[in-house]
């Protein structure tokens, strides 16, 4: 089957409703964040010649890491940014990578953001991701170009 | 590459201009020519491809016959040259050229040019151009689409057009500079535009920001280059910043010794400033680089067209700007005519700063290569507001229509839509009828009332949304997509943008983009054109996407589709109050985008062959066969809705890259077409039926269209792959022993 895409509007909600449902002792201690290696390497790699190819384009790494990353991003869990690129990205044709690119493209933009690389592939699967809260370092910079 | 590190002192383009000669591999020029001793046929010598498109007419379309129906799949990797040892890339999007026994390409984002031999891929020589904080500050910084071939038999030339807007003509035969052109083989294409040019200056060591954030700027008198932070002028000389940026993106075209070269320019997608460049089109002398005339795209004061820009057009007004023709260009050597398809004005989704057709915007125009006149213009989208530039070089050719021998020029678009002209006059062979459309809802915007929509062929992709492309397979399926589609605002085709906010009239707050701002036809695909038949094979995609503008608050312009330009370089100050928006509640939420359209992972378009490959009669204008981008996807759900319905395959995504033979069309996938994993193919179909004849495994899936030549009795197909570090040309050819009787074939 192919994994579902897409996460409607109400998705967030639902999940805002989860998270304040959850003790936050217990949310401490469960919650996996984008520091606990959610993807892989070669995973990224992959993501980094898609990102070369269909997106790079319109984005100077800069828009992605660092400070602009961290003030969209920071909190939110991953399933959002994931939803954000593959309904949204490439500006000019929206959708238009299959959800296997576009989960390999996210792999590349946490590494991008320092995040360290795990043994295991991120899956372009929405509930997986939801349970993700993306945390970034404090100081990470921009890669050099 | 070392040569080309900047040297920030010695900018004169004297001290930069490089050239190496590979030792000891020297081509003889006579080699193994196809074409020896032929004449040339619509400017190219059969069995090689001079020109982006194969041949002045852009026919992508080669006679030779040794690769066929019988081998295809036998085809193997001859060698594979590395085009990231130059640098790195974007997307290889470059078509080499083949004449005399040579393979011509460029690399990297700083275009080198190179020569390659073409039965090994060993490199013969390069050359690049150090441009400063011209290449830094370039609008296109890629390799580009290629480059353009002279040759008037003993002399030989390779014309580049770099990313900092220089043109070169650099020799073939040993990759040095033509001392008799310009100045040590190279024109400052930015000189002979009008304006002034000045020395530049940057504040931030980065790129250019979509689409005209953190420009370089004038410098200031005595401003000096700071080298630990990589800011301040570094002697750069280039058009005054405070007027625009311009760019190149594609090869000039040589027709009759005149090198004909146009620009592109910023993206539209989100300018700050509500003025830039317009596009110009330039003939220059192929023996001395001497301009010899202009063209305005966006014609001035005085000049035929001007009213077309009610609030005016000069240079430096608010709304003037961009009119770029930047895809390759087509022309008629013996009719001494070039076919320039232009792009749109400044701002992609929002016209209200230029209110009127906007010519030459979104036309297509035949200029006399001699003179620079224009002979006539066709306007497919006035005053455009859906980024529908005119994307690739039109196909010529001659055809029967209604018994009568016709020269026509067809140009496939983003549109969807192939309109058919006579190539003298610039009248449609078919009716095409300014029908009213539907109008804008956004404050300021003046939509124009009519459209011309061509009455054949059909077009070969999705046009807008209305109820009956719905999926219907039970009542139930039938009442969810029509919910869903009756969330964006709704119609035959060019269907405005909506306010974000949902302050229209109607309330929408998103409208049916489709095609969407890639086509239809983009530069990755296109079309083949047959001579031999007067078919035309076009590689498409066909979509649904929405479409919708809301303030950006730091731009100059009233409305844009949802952008935040704050705290970027060259943007205005953030207004009072302003918060910016983070996650998803960027922009208007994500609802209205391709998400929109689909219910549990299924579309609510019902599949039709679109997209894809499609095939035309050119002389009846009938659609003669469609197939789709190399795989159908099988479409699967979860959802209650679609429980016992079995539901038809998607036809493939992206844009088939597409050339064709004496009996083949052969395609690769293009870069977001195929599956996304390995393994990746070649294909082929018979070009008569569309019938699927072969496929053949390839390293990686072509980035641009491929292009074929016989070399010392092979025949080859080479194609650009890869992006970023990883990017190369891939040379097929049959098994030694494999060549068969066909390869002294030719027409
Ligand atoms: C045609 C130009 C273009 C292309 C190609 C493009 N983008 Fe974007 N992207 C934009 C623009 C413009 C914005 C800002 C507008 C917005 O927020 O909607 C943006 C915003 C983003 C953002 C949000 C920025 C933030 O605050 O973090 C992400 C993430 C992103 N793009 C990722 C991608 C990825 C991944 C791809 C390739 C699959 C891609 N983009 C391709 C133009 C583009």
């Amino acid at each position: 089957m192919k994994p579902q895409l897409l996460i409607g509007v109400a998705s967030p909600l639902i999940l805002s409703v989860v998270v304040s449902a959850t003790a936050c002792a217990q949310k401490a201690r469960t919650e996996r964040t984008t520091l606990a290696g959610v993807y892989s390497e070669p995973q990224a790699a992959r993501g980094q010649d898609l990102y070369a190819g269909m997106c790079k384009s319109c984005h100077a790494a800069a828009t992605h890491t660092g400070v602009a990353f961290e003030k969209s991003w920071n909190g939110h869990p991953l399933s959002e940014l994931f939803g954000f690129i593959s309904t949204r990205m490439p500006k000019n044709e929206p959708g238009s990578l299959a959800p296997e690119e576009y989960i390999d493209v996210l792999a590349y933009l946490l590494k991008l953001n320092q995040m360290p690389a795990g043994p295991a592939e991120l899956p372009p699967d929405t509930t997986v991701l939801g349970a993700i809260r993306i945390q970034t370092h404090a100081a990470a910079k921009p890669p050099i170009r | 590459m070392r040569q080309l590190s900047l040297n920030r002192r010695a900018i004169g383009i004297a001290a930069c201009v490089l050239a190496t000669i590979a030792a000891g591999v020297l081509v003889r020029a006579r080699l193994s020519s196809a074409a020896e001793g032929a004449a040339l046929v619509r400017g190219n010598a059969p069995g090689e491809w001079r020109f982006w498109g194969a041949d002045a007419w852009s026919t992508r379309y080669s006679p030779l016959t040794q690769i066929d129906a019988s081998n295809f799949a036998n085809l193997q990797v001859a060698w594979q040259w590395n085009a990231s040892q130059f640098g790195e890339d974007e997307y290889y999007r470059t078509t080499p050229l083949y004449a005399n026994g040579r393979l011509f390409t460029v690399a990297s984002t700083r275009r080198v040019a190179a020569a390659i031999d073409p039965g090994t891929g060993k490199t013969l020589w390069h050359w690049g151009l150090d441009e400063g904080l011209r290449w830094q500050k370039a609008p296109r910084q890629f390799a580009g689409r290629g480059l353009a071939y002279w040759s008037d038999g003993p002399n030989e030339r390779v014309i580049v057009v770099t990313p900092g807007y220089h043109l070169a003509s650099i020799d073939a035969k040993t990759g040095t500079p033509d001392p008799r052109f310009g100045k040590n083989g190279v024109v400052d294409l930015m000189n002979g535009l009008g304006y002034p040019l000045v020395p530049w200056a940057v504040d931030d060591s980065g790129p250019l920001i979509i689409s005209d954030a953190a420009p370089p700027r004038k410098a200031r008198t005595g401003e000096k280059w700071d080298s630990v932070r990589k800011i301040g002028a570094d002697g750069t000389i280039g058009i005054d910043p405070a007027i625009g940026q311009i760019a190149n993106s594609s090869p000039a075209i040589v027709v009759n010794d005149v090198i004909i070269v146009g620009n592109s320019a910023v993206h539209g997608y989100f300018p700050i400033r509500t003025h830039n460049m317009p596009g110009a089109i330039r003939g220059f002398d192929v023996h001395t680089g001497r301009q010899l005339w202009k063209f305005n795209l966006i014609p001035q004061p005085g000049e035929f067209g001007a009213e077309t820009w009610t609030k005016g057009s000069k240079v430096g007004s608010d709304g003037v700007g961009k009119n770029d023709a930047w895809a390759p260009y087509s022309a008629d050597p013996e009719l001494g005519l070039v076919y320039i398809p232009v792009g749109m004005p400044l701002m992609d989704e929002y016209g209200g700063h230029r209110p009127g057709a906007n010519l030459f915007g979104t036309s297509l125009v035949a200029l006399d290569v001699k003179t620079g006149k224009r002979r006539w213009h066709y306007q497919f989208v006035h005053h455009d507001i859906w980024d529908y530039d005119t994307p690739m070089a039109p196909n010529l050719l001659d055809v029967t229509v209604n018994g009568q021998r016709r020269k026509i020029v067809a140009q496939t678009t983003k549109q969807g839509w192939v309109y058919a002209l006579d190539r003298l006059t610039g009248e449609p062979v078919w009716p095409i009828v300014e029908t009213p459309v539907l109008q804008s809802e956004v404050p300021g915007e003046q939509t124009w009332p009519t459209q011309p929509i061509p009455s054949r062929p059909e077009p070969y992709s999705q046009q807008g949304l209305v109820e009956s492309d719905l999926i219907d397979y039970t009542p139930a399926i039938k009442d969810s997509a029509l919910k869903l589609a009756k969330r964006c605002r709704m119609g035959p085709y060019f269907i405005p943008a909506s306010l974000a906010d949902g302050t229209g009239a109607s309330g929408y707050r998103c409208s049916w983009y489709a095609p969407g701002a890639s086509g239809g036809v983009n530069i990755d695909g296109g079309t083949a054109a047959d001579p031999e038949t007067g078919r035309i094979y076009v590689g498409s995609q066909s979509g649904l996407s929405t479409i919708q503008v809301q303030k950006d608050p730091c731009s100059e312009f009233r409305y844009s589709s949802p952008h935040d330009s704050c705290g970027l370089i060259g943007a205005l100050p953030a207004p009072a109050g302003y918060v910016a928006q983070s996650g998803s509640a960027r922009g208007n939420g994500f609802e209205g985008r391709a998400a929109g359209s689909q219910i549990g992972g299924v579309s609510i378009l019902k599949p039709k062959p679109l997209g894809g490959v499609t095939a035309y009669d050119m002389n009846s204008g009938d659609k003669i066969w469609w197939v789709p981008n190399g795989i159908s996807t099988p479409v699967a759900t979860n959802d209650a809705l679609f429980a016992g319905v079995t539901l038809p395959p998607q036809p493939g995504r992206g844009q088939a890259q597409i050339i064709t033979t004496k009996t083949l069309v052969i395609y690769g996938t293009g870069r977001s077409g195929g599956p996304p994993r390995p393994p990746f193919h070649l294909y082929a179909v018979d070009k008569a039926t569309g019938k699927d004849v072969g496929q053949v495994q390839i390293p990686a899936k072509t980035t641009a269209v491929p292009m074929t030549f016989m070399h010392q009795g092979r025949q080859y197909i080479v194609f650009a792959t890869g992006a970023g570090a990883n990017t190369a040309l891939v040379a097929l050819t049959l098994p030694h022993g494999a060549e068969g009787s066909g390869g002294a074939r030719r027409r």
